[in-house]
């Protein structure tokens, strides 16, 4: 198996808010499925436990940034859809920009120093 | 920010819900994950393990989740609140002076509030108080039993009579004096009593007078008298003594067998609930005992069976779905129709009239009877007023402290906004801080609140009347007291924290010297406005002061100093008839023969003893327009009762021992009285007329008019008839005794010479004279005192933000100052300058303050006496007052500006 990334521990704060905002551009999603995708994207580099998904949710939702419906899930079971909000897609575009500016920033002193 | 704020209050408020969601989203998530398992080929069991260890601590999933909601406010709130204790810890002085402006302001406000609520406000500590009913006045016993019996609109209707004062006793232990309440059979079960231990007081015990010995007693009196013992119901509590009561109409009874008892001896069969202190708020009962019993309790008085003796109060409970209207009606109805058939058929017209447009007064009972809330209602709300000024205007004064401050960190203010906080971070973080310094000054205040209630009680109190109120630290004065906090918090902190971060971008560019005009205007309308609150309470306490002191100073009518009056009670020591007399003047001559006592004589009423007695007359030669003109107040006195007294005598003589049975019945009358109705005429053998059937008296005397009772009293038409030829029947005796020295030094060998006389003749009341006039105005001098200290209070913070505020603008202006003095302005122009600013700001404030005054004060002209509410010295001398206390205040800092040195003033800049 390969070295897996958990993202709460080991990343920046901050970080996996802005990728469930990512995530969710693609429409509405329960949160097993928002970490799935996650996995996949990433090629199963970066993994995303329950104990951090479910809070940065929360966070999330108390900044108004997604907004949270109850649905029916593909195996016709009740699950918790998130969908992103207007103020959400604001701010994943400065979360983004701010992010490649500094990894931009980090990867140059990687280069030069 | 306001809608996730309200979020998270919804989320605070729904949060098992949120709890429930979180727990099936967090299942959902499993059984997805197990699926998942069983897609790559684990069988059923292992799929399930496997998920669950992937899944971890769920829990803590929960915790994290919660967490998110709260931790955004609270964390900075910890840190706003530890931010400004810091600063406060830097900075004591100024915490310290804030706190304790405000702990001053919250605790008088509090303490004052405290008291309407349990005065005022507090229901009854019993079942459904709100279908309780009141009704005024005292009755006679038959006509109770007869609108209990005959109503259909009570559940049930209960009497009761307290007796003050009675000695208490159990075994050979003395348990002091306490309140004894006479109550009939169904008061327990009417109020809802809950019995602590044993059973309450029932109608079984209302069969027959003196059939059942019975006493119930209160929690209090429990724990006090008998140290909360298990086994105190069936113990024998003796009791002997006690006051009249306050009963309306005479009790003279016909020579009958009375007896004089040493005690009456009560079983005790229950104590009652800890929360119930009785019917009246402020006094409290300590035994309860069925009316049967008044007989025994009240030797000579067969009150039960008597309809002409008013003693009993009633109380009683509303049907389900009558109305207040409908049962004050149906009880108007039953009381006029018992009241014309006590008076028989030989009632006469006037009479009869008279009982027909008559109206019971029935009120709202839910907070008991009320005597102690007519009393005090007025100077409490009165009070209120008062001290809520004091708040308003600690508050000013706070928020002139802050914003002297928001002025001095206007750098620092400035510096943050620019570094991206944002402005409501900011005021928010000046809010909290004003909020913290309101919450320590609520719990300063709260101490304070207690000091200041037993103050009061203290006041209130004296040694004939005793308050008893039950102060306890109830969710009532937390919430108040956290309420006036809060609010004043906002109040005082508002303004300074949105001005203090508005248009700063300028005052980063300013030198710190130059900026602040702003703030330095604020800061003279917060005291200019100091100022005026401050003269209207000064106006007040001026008014109240004066009203006290022009009440002291009213002439009686007679000389008060070294005169002692001592109650007795001849009914109850078993005199009846003409013995009364008999025995009185032989008490008489053994009292005036005292070594000590100057002189001595008796009357009915007595002085300021708050008992008074009316009747109607008939002047020949007289007509009267109503049956107010007809009405006049008399008593019964003694032998030389005038010259003892040292009342003068106009005209004619005084009484003595020859107005006894069988003389000519004569009246001394007094100037109004003489003049109202013999206007140009001698009085001396006029006839007075008592109606039909009621003896004729012979004018042999006019006397001046004097103040019997009270020192607010208006001259009122008042005669006098000899004691030994009673009008109306004789309840009880004053002795007027005047001391040669000392009247104190005379009240223990006077109540030694009482009992040597007779044991069985009970002294009710010893005091002197001017003790009776202190105790009649009390109100008074709680009002004015308290006024009085309020009002300093104002002063002196209103002189501390005059001082404040005149240093910041020297401070300020040292520069200017400068420049003025090198231009060749003189040191005592430049602290004139000064002065004068703060003359001026005085001034605009005071007179804003004495219109206001002008507005308000009229409210309380009723109780100003000897002046006018709008009385012009009072005024003028509250604004010159305060003018002092400007100027004292503005000395320092001009002292200071004067002595600033030009060179040094001007290099600073």
């Amino acid at each position: 198996m390969r070295n897996r990334t958990s993202i709460s521990s080991e990343l920046m704060p901050g970080t996996l808010e802005m990728l469930i905002l990512k995530t969710l551009t693609r429409g509405p999603a329960h949160g097993y499925a928002i970490a799935r995708r996650l996995e996949q994207v990433s090629g199963d580099v970066l993994s995303v436990g329950e104990s951090s998904l479910y809070p940065a949710l929360q966070r999330l939702l108390v900044n108004e940034w997604v907004k949270a419906e109850w649905g029916e899930s593909e195996l016709k079971r009740r699950a918790r859809f998130y969908r992103l909000t207007a103020k959400g897609r604001k701010r994943l575009v400065e979360e983004s920009e701010g992010f490649t500016r500094l990894t931009g920033a980090i990867a140059t002193i990687l280069r030069m120093a | 920010m306001w809608s996730r704020l309200r979020s998270k209050l919804s989320f605070l408020l729904k949060s098992r819900l949120f709890d429930r969601e979180l727990r099936e989203e967090l299942e959902f998530h499993r059984e997805m994950l197990e699926t998942d398992k069983r897609k790559l080929g684990l069988d059923r069991e292992d799929a399930m393990w496997s998920a669950r260890r992937q899944m971890g601590n769920e829990g803590l999933a929960q915790e994290d989740s919660r967490e998110a909601w709260l931790v955004g406010w609270l964390d900075t709130l910890v840190r706003d609140v530890r931010f400004c204790l810091r600063s406060f810890a830097r900075n004591p002085g100024f915490a310290a002076v804030a706190v304790l402006t405000l702990g001053l302001g919250i605790g008088a406000t509090a303490a004052i509030f405290h008291m309407i609520d349990t005065v005022m406000l507090r229901m009854l500590p019993v079942e459904n108080p709100g279908d309780l009913l009141v009704i005024r006045g005292n009755q006679p016993y038959p006509r109770f039993e007869r609108l209990r019996d005959q109503n259909d609109v009570l559940v049930g209707l209960f009497a009761a009579h307290t007796l003050r004062d009675v000695q208490l006793s159990a075994g050979a232990e003395s348990l002091g004096a306490g309140g004894v309440e006479l109550v009939s059979g169904n008061y327990f079960s009417l109020l809802g009593v809950r019995m602590t231990l044993g059973r309450p007081i029932t109608p079984e015990d209302d069969r027959a007078p003196e059939s059942s010995p019975v006493a119930v007693i209160s929690h209090g009196f429990w724990k006090r008298g008998f140290a909360s013992a298990p086994d105190v119901v069936g113990r024998t509590l003796r009791l002997r003594g006690g006051a009249l009561g306050g009963a309306g109409t005479s009790g003279f009874e016909a020579p009958s067998a009375v007896k004089s008892r040493d005690h009456v001896a009560l079983t005790i069969v229950g104590v009652a609930a800890p929360e119930f202190f009785g019917d009246t708020v402020g006094t409290s009962v300590d035994v309860w005992t069925p009316i049967m019993m008044q007989p025994a309790l009240m030797p000579g008085r067969a009150w039960l069976s008597r309809a002409s003796a008013s003693w009993v109060n009633l109380m009683g409970r509303r049907r389900p779905g009558v109305s207040e209207e409908r049962a004050k009606a149906a009880l108007t109805t039953l009381w006029r129709q018992a009241r014309l058939d006590e008076q028989g058929p030989a009632i006469s017209e006037t009479d009869r009239a008279g009982i027909a447009k008559a109206t019971l007064n029935v009120e709202s009972g839910e907070k008991g009877f009320a005597a102690l809330r007519r009393a005090f209602s007025e100077p409490l709300l009165i009070l209120m007023s008062v001290v809520s000024l004091v708040l308003l205007i600690a508050c000013l004064n706070v928020a002139n402290l802050l914003l002297a401050r928001a002025a001095a960190r206007r750098h620092e203010i400035a510096m943050r906004l620019s570094l991206g906080a944002s402005r409501s971070r900011l005021v928010r973080q000046l809010l909290t801080e004003s909020l913290v310094l309101a919450g320590l000054g609520g719990l300063l205040g709260l101490a304070i609140a207690f000091g200041v209630n037993r103050l009061l009680i203290r006041m209130a109190s004296d040694a004939g009347r005793v308050v008893s109120l039950d102060f306890a630290l109830d969710w009532r004065i937390l919430a108040f007291t956290g309420g006036v906090s809060l609010a004043s918090g906002v109040l005082f902190g508002l303004a300074p924290a949105l001005r203090g971060t508005r248009g700063l971008q300028q005052s980063l560019k300013d030198s710190p010297r130059t900026a602040g005009g702003q703030r330095s205007r604020a800061a003279r309308a917060l005291v200019a406005t100091q100022v005026a609150v401050s003269v209207v309470l000064l106006v007040t306490a001026g008014l109240f002061l004066q009203t006290l002191y022009n009440l002291k100073a009213q002439t009686v009518g007679y000389d008060p100093d070294r005169l002692v009056l001592a109650r007795v009670d001849p009914v109850g020591a078993g005199y009846h008839g003409e013995e009364i007399g008999r025995k009185m003047v032989e008490l008489l001559a053994r009292l005036s023969a005292l070594p000590g006592v100057s002189s001595a004589t008796f009357s009915e009423n007595g002085l300021f003893s708050g008992t008074e007695s009316g009747v109607q007359v008939e002047i020949p030669g007289f007509t009267a327009a109503s049956a107010d003109d007809r009405r006049v107040r008399f008593d019964q006195a003694g032998p030389r009762y005038f010259t003892n007294v040292g009342i003068p005598l106009l005209l004619g003589r005084d009484f003595d021992e020859r107005d006894a049975p069988g003389a000519p019945r004569v009246a001394v009358i007094n100037e109004t009285m003489a003049r109202f109705y013999f206007a140009g005429q001698s009085p001396i053998g006029k006839q007075i007329g008592l109606g039909p059937g009621e003896p004729t008296l012979e004018v042999v005397g006019v006397a001046r008019d004097a103040k019997d009772h009270g020192l607010r009293d208006q001259s009122v038409r008042r005669f006098y008839v000899s004691y030994l030829q009673p009008i109306d029947g004789i309840t009880t005796a004053n002795f007027e005794i005047r001391a040669v020295g000392d009247p104190d030094a005379l009240l223990s060998p006077l109540r030694e010479e009482i009992r040597r006389f007779d044991p069985g003749l009970t002294v009710l009341s010893l005091r002197s004279l001017h003790a009776l006039m202190d105790a009649s105005l009390v109100n008074e001098r709680v009002i004015a005192k308290l006024s009085g200290l309020f009002g300093a209070l104002a002063a002196l913070l209103a002189g501390i933000g005059l001082y404040g505020v005149t240093s910041y603008s020297v401070a300020r202006r040292t520069g200017e100052i400068g420049i003025r003095m090198a231009l060749g302005a003189e040191r005592r122009n430049v602290a004139a300058m000064i002065l004068g600013e703060v003359a001026l700001l005085v001034a605009c404030g005071a007179l804003a303050g004495m219109a206001a005054a002008l507005g308000l004060t009229r409210f309380v002209s009723s109780l100003v006496f000897g002046l006018a509410a709008t009385d012009p010295a009072t005024f003028a001398g509250a604004a010159v007052l305060l003018l002092g206390v400007g100027l004292l205040a503005g000395y320092l800092p001009a002292r200071r500006a004067a002595r600033i040195d030009p060179l040094r003033a001007l290099r600073y800049d």
